[in-house]
């Protein structure tokens, strides 16, 4: 068989595996595991589908129900945090509310 | 015949698509994985991604080169083991890829180091240098002055340290891993990998050792290249398809022997007892120091028969043989089994080298042109004065002197040294010559 062929053959094997593993990291990157999850409101609510969307991408749950209790202020961490979702976040001021309402609520719970 | 030849095509369809199946079915299991649990930045998960693929990539890397006969006849040895290589490549970049993407993601190049951190990072760490390692001595091999057979062993013992190192490194992470379909996948990937690896360093040598053969005539036919007879002891010997070739093992015993690649020079119209030529050219120590070695007497191995280089797979109206150098042993099989067969097929012989003297069974061609409807072109690189004939490289020039007028419906057949293929392949379709009817084999394969 021609050398050049499967040269060709396997330069086009290892683009197909690139655009197969950018595929999947599309498929399973926040906003479209928020896309997925939106119909499925029983399994996540929609603020959970927040935080996926516009923070999980570099921040796990367990680190912003930190950020909230430190020094037990869980009122002060709050407005921090929503200022700061205010100054950088993608999201809008009412879904910046949502997040951190159902953040400070599971810091209360836990 | 066209029937063997559209089997072989749907069988070389069919083997790829496993192929491309099998490397890419990980990152499809990993899908089956609750997303919510998993969102993490895009670059992320593509570093996981590439890295998941090079696995498989890797994990198959022995398969092609495992000396599996039925995936190996559509494509080639030679072929295969290109394709072995190139993948390789492919693996070991995205690997790099892969720790690189993570960087960012706070895993340090310090997680290269195997002695620090975690499980997961020291495994990934020791599969990372191996795999580096394999891929230095395999670029540099004759720059490091390795042994064929010292690179070769210890090419397949860091393979197996990558392989492991890697499937360690993923358990550790335990991230997508924690999915049990794709960990049993995975599991059974290195299963069938060390399978393979044991019916490759165990079961085969065993087998060859039960099938034993010996050395009946071995002299030197000039052109530094010695004919070896051997002789089937106590079984019927190989059915083989001319121009096809054997892996020659050669040492006290099977299991341990040195095994080389060697094209069946004789008929595929065998006798009994069902004896077989070999032709060998000192290139480095095997064929220099060990083959004038095996004297009369002498036990061999021969493991086979493998390659797609013959007739019998691609028929045509008539045949161009191009050889350069030692590349005209498939090509005497194919003539000596025309002259056994009364094959009246034209055939036109194109048969290059350096120097007359540098030229192996002339007197045989010779007499094949009488007895068989074949003509024979000779072309030497470096002629002497008095030369009347063909004198530089093989071209499209050359050709075009000799070719029959329909060659276009011939089959063309091409071995000789890797510059050489690399040119004609391209000039012969250039030439109008259609890709399927030009079949080719290489005698480097590393
Ligand atoms: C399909 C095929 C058919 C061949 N037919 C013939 C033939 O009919 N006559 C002939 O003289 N030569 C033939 N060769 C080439 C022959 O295999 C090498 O020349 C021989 O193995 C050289 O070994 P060495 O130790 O003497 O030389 P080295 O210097 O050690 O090797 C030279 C080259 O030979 C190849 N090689 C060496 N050992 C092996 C091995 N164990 N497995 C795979 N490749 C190896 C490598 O590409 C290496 O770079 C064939 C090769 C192939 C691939």
């Amino acid at each position: 068989m021609h050398h050049k062929i499967i040269t060709r053959v396997s330069m086009v094997l290892a683009v197909l595996c690139l655009f197969v593993a950018a595929a999947f990291a599309w498929l399973v990157s926040p906003a479209q595991v928020a896309l997925a999850t939106s119909s499925d409101a029983t399994s996540a609510g929609a603020e959970d589908m927040l935080f996926v969307k516009y923070c999980g991408g570099c921040h796990t749950q367990d680190e912003m129900l930190a950020i909230l209790r430190k020094d037990d202020d869980l009122a002060g961490n709050a407005d921090s945090m929503q200022q700061f979702l205010k100054r950088h976040g993608k999201s809008s001021d009412e879904q910046d509310a949502q997040i951190v309402a159902a953040l400070k609520e599971l810091a209360a719970d836990r | 015949m066209r029937d063997e030849l559209m089997g072989l095509l749907f069988r070389g369809i069919v083997w790829f698509g496993v192929y491309v199946l099998l490397v890419l079915l990980p990152l499809g299991l990993a899908l089956l994985r609750d997303p919510i649990d998993m969102a993490r930045a895009w670059s992320l998960e593509f570093a996981v991604a590439i890295g998941l693929i090079a696995f498989a990539i890797l994990a198959f890397e022995f398969a092609l080169v495992s000396r599996l006969r039925s995936a190996s006849e559509p494509f080639g040895t030679d072929s295969l083991m290109q394709f072995h290589r190139q993948m390789g490549v492919v693996g070991m970049v995205f690997l790099l890829l892969h720790v690189l993407l993570l960087v960012p993601h706070g895993v340090g190049l310090a997680m290269l180091n195997p002695l620090g951190g975690g499980t997961a990072s020291q495994t990934g760490a020791i599969a990372f240098w191996a795999l580096l390692l394999l891929g230095v001595t395999s670029a540099s091999r004759t720059r490091l002055r390795l042994r064929y057979e010292s690179w070769q062993w210890l090419h397949a013992l860091t393979a197996v340290v990558v392989g492991g190192a890697a499937l360690l490194h993923m358990l550790a992470v335990n991230h997508y891993l924690s999915n049990g379909v794709l960990r049993t996948t995975l599991l059974v990937y290195t299963v069938a990998f060390i399978a393979l690896l044991l019916r490759y360093r165990v079961v085969r040598p065993l087998h060859l050792a039960r099938h034993p053969w010996k050395v009946i005539r071995n002299e030197s036919i000039g052109g530094d290249t010695r004919s070896l007879q051997i002789r089937p002891v106590g079984h019927k010997g190989l059915d083989f398809q001319p121009g096809q070739f054997v892996w020659l093992a050669t040492g006290r015993r099977a299991l341990t022997a040195q095994q080389h690649p060697i094209t069946i020079a004789s008929s595929a119209e065998t006798g009994d007892p069902a004896d077989i030529e070999l032709a060998i050219k000192a290139f480095g120590d095997w064929s220099r120091d060990v083959v004038p070695k095996l004297t009369v007497g002498t036990r061999v191995w021969v493991d086979g028969p493998y390659g797609a280089l013959t007739p019998d797979r691609f028929p045509g109206q008539g045949f161009v043989l191009i050889a350069g150098g030692i590349g005209i042993t498939p090509m005497l099989s194919i003539l000596r089994t025309m002259r056994d067969r009364g094959d009246v097929r034209p055939v036109l012989l194109v048969y290059a080298a350096d120097r007359p003297e540098r030229m192996v069974y002339q007197h045989e061609l010779d007499a094949l042109e009488k007895e068989l409807n074949l003509r024979t072109v000779q072309v030497f690189e470096s002629p002497p004065p008095e030369w009347q004939g063909e004198r530089g490289l093989v071209s499209v020039a050359l050709l075009r002197r000799h070719l029959p007028q329909h060659f276009k419906h011939y089959q063309f057949f091409v071995c000789g040294p890797a510059a050489m293929m690399d040119i004609l392949e391209d000039q012969l379709l250039e030439l109008g010559v259609p890709a399927a009817q030009i079949c080719t084999e290489r005698f480097n394969m590393g």
